[in-house]
């Protein structure tokens, strides 16, 4: 079996930079605590996290804001790199972007899916050919040629999740991004997953939505206070996080 | 090899859609589009005209002319190296989430913004016929001002590397970069010619390495040739400050999604 994501106990921690960044004064009037104020502040977002996620697979990453999921997929899409260990990828990755995070507003739908699609990796003629096919999906009508800042939030996710039906990653990174649109909307969206799945691509997604995972997943990886806290199947993991979140709500 | 050369060429067509979102943005929204870029160099070649032209009377033959020769090339260089702090904070939603190479970003803004000043030469260029007093229009404007625009890309590439980079990690150098800017600005002969300078202050001149740039421009615009002598050195030097700023961003590069 290969595996195309490893993670061999992988930390992150990142330096308070704001710290450094919030003037140059501190700096040149305590040039001594430089040093000590760098190691001091240093936020953890991830501790000793390992796990091996094999081809295929559909993995969603649970656990209370601020756990670590989104370093987790910033590590995997390589935008972050380990404070300490290893994390190996092999493929290709794309990630979601966040609703509208590559649109430029005052674009149309159709020059921003040039955008967006060539960020993610398409050449030009590429794009040019997956055009109609994103088009198709987006069902804009006749919005697909208005700038995009006209759009609804729901139009905003189509058009970001019709160009990712075009391109064909390895690996396939979702951040809470399928929580808007519509039902028959979103209905689709499975339906596009699900065909990834089919192709085995690799998905690795973020999700508060038990029914999503039950329905999508076959593996729960499950992050309290930045570590990794449980492993297995969603009928496993799913009732657990469940009940911890009920206490946790119960308790306030 | 292959991987190499086609990871190349998309970058390629990264950055000319990048650059095609930035011109289509600025021209899209904006009642007077084009003019805005040829606007501000004019009202500022009509505004030093009159105060050092006509009040100060600084002896220039053709100061109107000598000012906007002047001042066309030189609103690239602060529109670039002004935005320049800015640049990867404007773009953090694409980094956090995107691996492409981030020089990309450098690379759009500067070829953006040189691409304004290519659109705005067409009115330089009716100045200097209308005024009668400029060069007739030469071939060498061709084959000269590709040559400068290279060398002005590629030097203000690696500034801009440098720049964006740095303010990641520094906040205060845009305040700094303003600074430096206006700074830059009066110690780049714009307003004056370089014969004017008294020699206790000619060392200012050549240390500043935009000075012989905007001269070449004004010698190739008002007198349609290219001095050889400093474009060897300005080449050299530009060369050298863009390895200086890539190496800087590529040392950088992996900690900008953690600072943004």
């Amino acid at each position: 079996m290969s595996s195309t994501v490893e993670l061999v106990k992988v930390s992150k921690s990142y330096p308070l930079w704001h710290h450094l960044g919030s003037g140059l004064k501190s700096l040149l009037l305590h040039p001594g605590q430089l040093k000590a104020l760098i190691r001091q502040h240093q936020h953890t977002a991830l501790e000793n996290v390992s796990f091996r996620i094999r081809r295929g697979e559909s993995v969603a990453l649970i656990g209370r804001n601020g756990a670590g999921k989104s370093t987790l997929l910033g590590l995997v899409a390589g935008v972050l790199s380990p404070t300490t260990g290893e994390v190996k990828v092999c493929g290709r990755v794309a990630s979601m972007l966040e609703l509208g995070a590559g649109f430029h507003p005052e674009l149309t739908g159709r020059e921003n899916i040039a955008l967006n699609a060539t960020l993610l990796g398409l050449r030009w003629e590429e794009v040019k050919r997956a055009m109609p096919a994103i088009i198709d999906f987006a069902e804009l009508g006749r919005f697909i040629d208005e700038p995009v800042r006209v759009y609804s939030s729901g139009m905003l996710a189509r058009l970001g999740f019709a160009v990712m039906t075009q391109i064909s990653p390895d690996i396939l990174l979702v951040d809470e991004v399928l929580a808007v649109g519509d039902a028959a909307f979103r209905q689709r969206c499975y339906e596009v997953l699900k065909r990834f799945r089919a192709q085995g691509v690799t998905l690795l997604f973020v999700s508060h939505n038990p029914k999503d995972i039950q329905q999508f997943c076959d593996r729960v990886l499950w992050f309290e206070n930045h570590q990794m806290i449980a492993d297995g199947s969603p009928n496993d993991i799913l009732p657990l996080y469940q009940d911890a979140m009920q206490q946790e709500a119960s308790k306030k | 090899m292959k991987r190499f050369i086609s990871s190349l060429l998309w970058q390629r067509d990264l950055i000319r859609v990048l650059v095609q979102k930035e011109i289509k943005v600025r021209y899209k929204n904006s009642l007077f589009g084009w003019l805005w870029s040829v606007g501000h160099p004019l009202m500022f070649g009509a505004i030093y005209w009159l105060i050092f032209g006509q009040v100060m009377r600084v002896p220039v033959a053709d100061y109107p002319l000598f000012l906007l020769c002047g001042l066309f090339p030189w609103q690239w260089i602060t529109s670039c190296l002004s935005t320049a702090p800015a640049l990867f904070f404007a773009n953090s939603a694409i980094i956090k989430k995107t691996t492409f190479p981030r020089i990309v970003l450098p690379i759009t803004q500067v070829l953006t913004e040189g691409v304004h000043f290519l659109f705005t030469l067409p009115v330089l260029a009716l100045f200097l016929l209308v005024s009668r007093t400029g060069s007739e229009p030469v071939l060498a404007w061709l084959w000269g001002g590709a040559l400068l625009f290279l060398v002005q890309f590629i030097l203000l590439t690696g500034l801009s590397c440098l720049l964006s980079s740095l303010t990641l990690f520094l906040r205060d150098l845009e305040r700094f970069v303003q600074l430096g800017l206006m700074l830059l600005f009066y110690a780049t002969p714009v307003l004056y010619s370089p014969e004017m300078v008294p020699a206790r202050w000619q060392w200012l001149l050549n240390l500043n390495p935009l000075a012989p740039l905007i001269q070449a421009w004004r010698e190739l615009f008002m007198h349609g040739r290219l001095s050889g002598e400093h474009l060897l050195s300005m080449f050299v030097f530009s060369v050298v400050m863009l390895l200086v700023g890539y190496q800087v961003l590529r040392r950088l590069a992996p900690r900008f999604a953690e600072v943004l």
